[in-house]
């Protein structure tokens, strides 16, 4: 794969939806951290999301990869075309975006356009999109199987952004008890994985 | 109130909770605000509640923990903080119970009692010495400063003037404060003239000073601040002199001031059975005014029996009356002849407004106490209803003074058996007919008879540990289950709940120290204040009595 324009990207769109898009890593085994922030920055403005699920696998859906059984060293030396073979694709839950100065903590007019690029967000992104706790429940009304695991991988990315801030933490912490007051299990799971 | 000023102020309030819901008849509940802490919120004080139009006042009657989501209750969370602090205010949260109970308009900026209750989310803030000061109105000539609302500093007053109309009982067990809770009403009612008052001393604590086992020095009294308004008559001049009191008078009494109803007031005391009241009655009836001592001079035997046939009695019965009623004969102040000098000196006392104590010395026993309380008050009770009569009769506006009689141990003359025979009982029911009420004085409140009990217009009532005796000093008022709650909740010393008659609202208070309120008082009554607040001396500290 070329290397792509201009800085900071580490994707590419390939899918797009109103509440969701995926991107190929400009890397194989490079995508960004799951429930980390990024966004696609397009002319209009930018959409924000949080990686929700990462996927490596063989370019070609009919052709599976195969197990070869050596190190990887030895593997790439040996088939060095392989890794031309294989690709990281990731997901992003859409939590909000940008027009102008404004940040919106709700979804987009608009998917973000295809082939556009997909960069990390920067730490001052990151505080600007969690000031609000909206994306707490933007993550959580996603339902999807793994959704304890993406909104505490989301608060503990945002807290690292934030520079470990434990006063975050537990704003976050109160915001997922309230939205889960009818289900105080899961509630519970969340706050488990932030300590 | 409706100044800029005040609203601004009425924002600066720490906001405690918001109203959730409620009910004119139930009270409200009120949802703790997140950075209020639970602990910091004992009954009884103090809040006011910012309706739309109107400011509530209310105490805080209830505290309760409460959960959203009962599975919550199952597994609490684990010690690990982020998981605990994550629930409180979401899953879990607080509430209090309010029952506001007078409230103040803003529009006319007056304060009356509570006929709607606020909205939804109404707040709940902490009431500041403004809202006091509004409620229980400033320490003035009649009102007059008890204590401050709990963590607060503020005055709460008593409004004496009121507070004389009623009867009123003092109540809480023993080791509360209650005498000098007692003193300092007294010291106020002679403060502002609002009554005389009569004293009936058991344990010589209302006349000059006694020793206060609390803070191991002695507690000065009425005759120290008040000099010659008080006069204390004592019952036994040795005792006085062994504590060093100078008393004005001693009391005696005739054998021929007893009357048959005095007598069945202490009938336990005595001894005395149905068919000796009985034969007392009869006795009266045959021997007139001095019946008492010419039957105990009767010699038993020969001219007893002679005596009882004569009147057609039973000369068994005669002879164990006179048994009993002999251990009158050890009363020192009961004398054979009739001397009237006590008694008149003490409504003449009375009547010129000076207040007397009457002191007993080491005469404690209860038989001492309710035949002296019951002879004297049941005479001057007499003369006043003489003079009241004859005062409205004349249309004149020369009444007798208002005067207050505070007597200890009230169970034992109010109880329902002996309520009857008492003055006491008789003067708590008339109301103030006769410009005469009663201060009770009691530990055991459930002792009193129920009729009595309810006339009571002013309580003021400490640490009670008896179920039956909480029920009982709250009885009658309204909403008394309701401070019930107040009451389970004061502290064994000096926090007490007042309620009725001669306050705005029930509010449970902090009593102010008694010897910086007495040094107030005594100052005061010196002229050293002259014009200034006639209950000062807060603020002062507290300087050792000489």
């Amino acid at each position: 794969m070329s290397e792509p324009n201009g800085n900071g990207m580490i994707g590419e769109v390939i899918q797009a939806s109103t509440t969701r898009f995926r991107a190929i890593a400009t890397r194989v085994f490079e995508p960004p951290r799951f429930g980390s922030f990024v966004k696609v920055s397009a002319t209009g403005g930018q959409t924000y999301g949080v990686v929700a699920g990462v996927e490596t696998a063989s370019f070609d859906s009919a052709r599976r990869a195969m197990a070869f059984g050596m190190p990887w060293e030895q593997l790439l030396r040996e088939q060095p075309q392989l890794i031309e073979l294989i690709q990281t694709e990731f997901e992003i839950v859409v939590i909000g975006y940008g027009e102008g100065d404004l940040l919106h903590h709700y979804l987009p007019p608009h998917p973000p356009r295809l082939h556009d690029f997909v960069s990390a967000c920067t730490p001052t992104e990151v505080a600007a999109l969690t000031d609000s706790l909206e994306f707490v429940g933007t993550l959580a009304s996603m339902r999807e199987p793994s959704m304890h695991e993406l909104v505490s991988a989301a608060i503990r990315e945002a807290s690292l952004a934030r520079g470990r801030d434990d006063g975050f933490v537990s704003e976050a912490a109160r915001a997922v008890a309230e939205l889960f007051k009818d289900d105080y299990d899961l509630a519970m799971s969340i706050v488990r994985r932030l300590e | 109130m409706t100044s800029g000023n005040g609203r601004r102020r009425a924002f600066d309030r720490k906001t405690i909770a918001h109203v959730i819901q409620g009910s004119l008849l139930e009270g409200l509940v009120a949802r703790l605000a997140d950075d209020s802490e639970v602990e910091d919120l004992r009954v009884g004080r103090f809040v006011v509640v910012e309706g739309a139009r109107n400011r509530f006042f209310s105490s805080v009657h209830d505290v309760k923990l409460e959960a959203a989501n009962p599975a919550v209750l199952r597994a609490p969370p684990p010690s690990a903080d982020l998981a605990r602090s994550s629930l409180v205010g979401t899953q879990t949260y607080v509430t209090l119970e309010l029952k506001p109970k007078l409230m103040l308009e803003r529009a006319d900026g007056e304060v009356h009692p509570v006929k709607t209750i606020p909205g939804h989310f109404a707040r709940v803030a902490e009431a500041t010495e403004e809202d006091v000061a509004l409620v229980f109105g400033e320490p003035g000539e009649t009102l007059m400063r008890l204590g401050s609302p709990l963590e607060m500093d503020a005055a709460v007053c008593l409004d004496l003037e009121r507070f004389v109309e009623r009867s009123n009982g003092v109540f809480g067990k023993t080791g509360t404060g209650k005498s000098f809770l007692v003193r300092m009403v007294l010291a106020g009612l002679v403060r502002s003239r609002a009554a005389v008052n009569l004293v009936f001393d058991m344990h010589n604590e209302y006349g000059w000073e006694s020793y206060d086992e609390e803070t191991r020095r002695s507690a000065p009294s009425l005759k120290q601040a008040f000099d010659s308004e008080v006069l204390i008559f004592t019952l036994d001049p040795a005792s006085s002199a062994r504590r060093r009191v100078t008393p004005d008078y001693e009391v005696h009494i005739a054998y021929s001031d007893i009357e048959v109803d005095d007598l069945a007031l202490i009938r336990d005391e005595l001894r005395l059975t149905d068919a000796g009241l009985t034969h007392a009655e009869a006795l009266q009836h045959h021997l007139g005014g001095n019946w008492l001592l010419s039957f105990l001079d009767l010699p038993a035997g020969s001219e007893m029996e002679e005596f009882a046939r004569d009147h057609n009695l039973h000369s068994g019965a005669l002879q164990s009356l006179q048994r009993n009623l002999r251990r009158l004969r050890k009363l020192p102040f009961l004398k054979e002849t009739g001397t009237d000098d006590s008694v008149s000196r003490i409504v003449k006392a009375l009547l010129a407004g000076r207040n007397v104590v009457i002191e007993f010395g080491g005469q404690t026993s209860l038989l001492a106490y309710m035949l002296v309380a019951n002879v004297l008050t049941r005479r001057i009770h007499e003369r006043w209803r003489v003079e009241k009569e004859g005062a409205s009769a004349e249309g004149t506006h020369d009444h007798p003074p208002q005067l207050v009689i505070t007597i200890e141990e009230a169970h034992k003359f109010l109880s329902t058996d002996v309520s009857g025979h008492s003055i006491f009982g008789t003067i708590a029911r008339e109301m103030r007919k006769y410009n005469v009420g009663l201060l009770v004085v009691d530990q055991r409140p459930s002792g009193i008879d129920d009729e009595v009990r309810s006339q009571l217009g002013t309580r003021i009532i400490a640490s009670l540990d008896d179920d039956r005796d909480q029920d009982s000093a709250l009885a009658g008022m309204p909403d008394a289950r309701a401070m019930r709650v107040l009451l389970n909740n004061l502290e064994p010393k000096k926090q007490v709940l007042l309620a009725g008659y001669a306050l705005p609202m029930p509010i449970v208070i902090d009593v102010d120290d008694y010897y910086t309120f007495f040094q107030g008082v005594r100052r005061a009554a010196a002229g050293a204040l002259a014009g200034a607040d006639p209950w000062a001396g807060r603020g002062g500290g507290s300087e050792p009595e000489a």
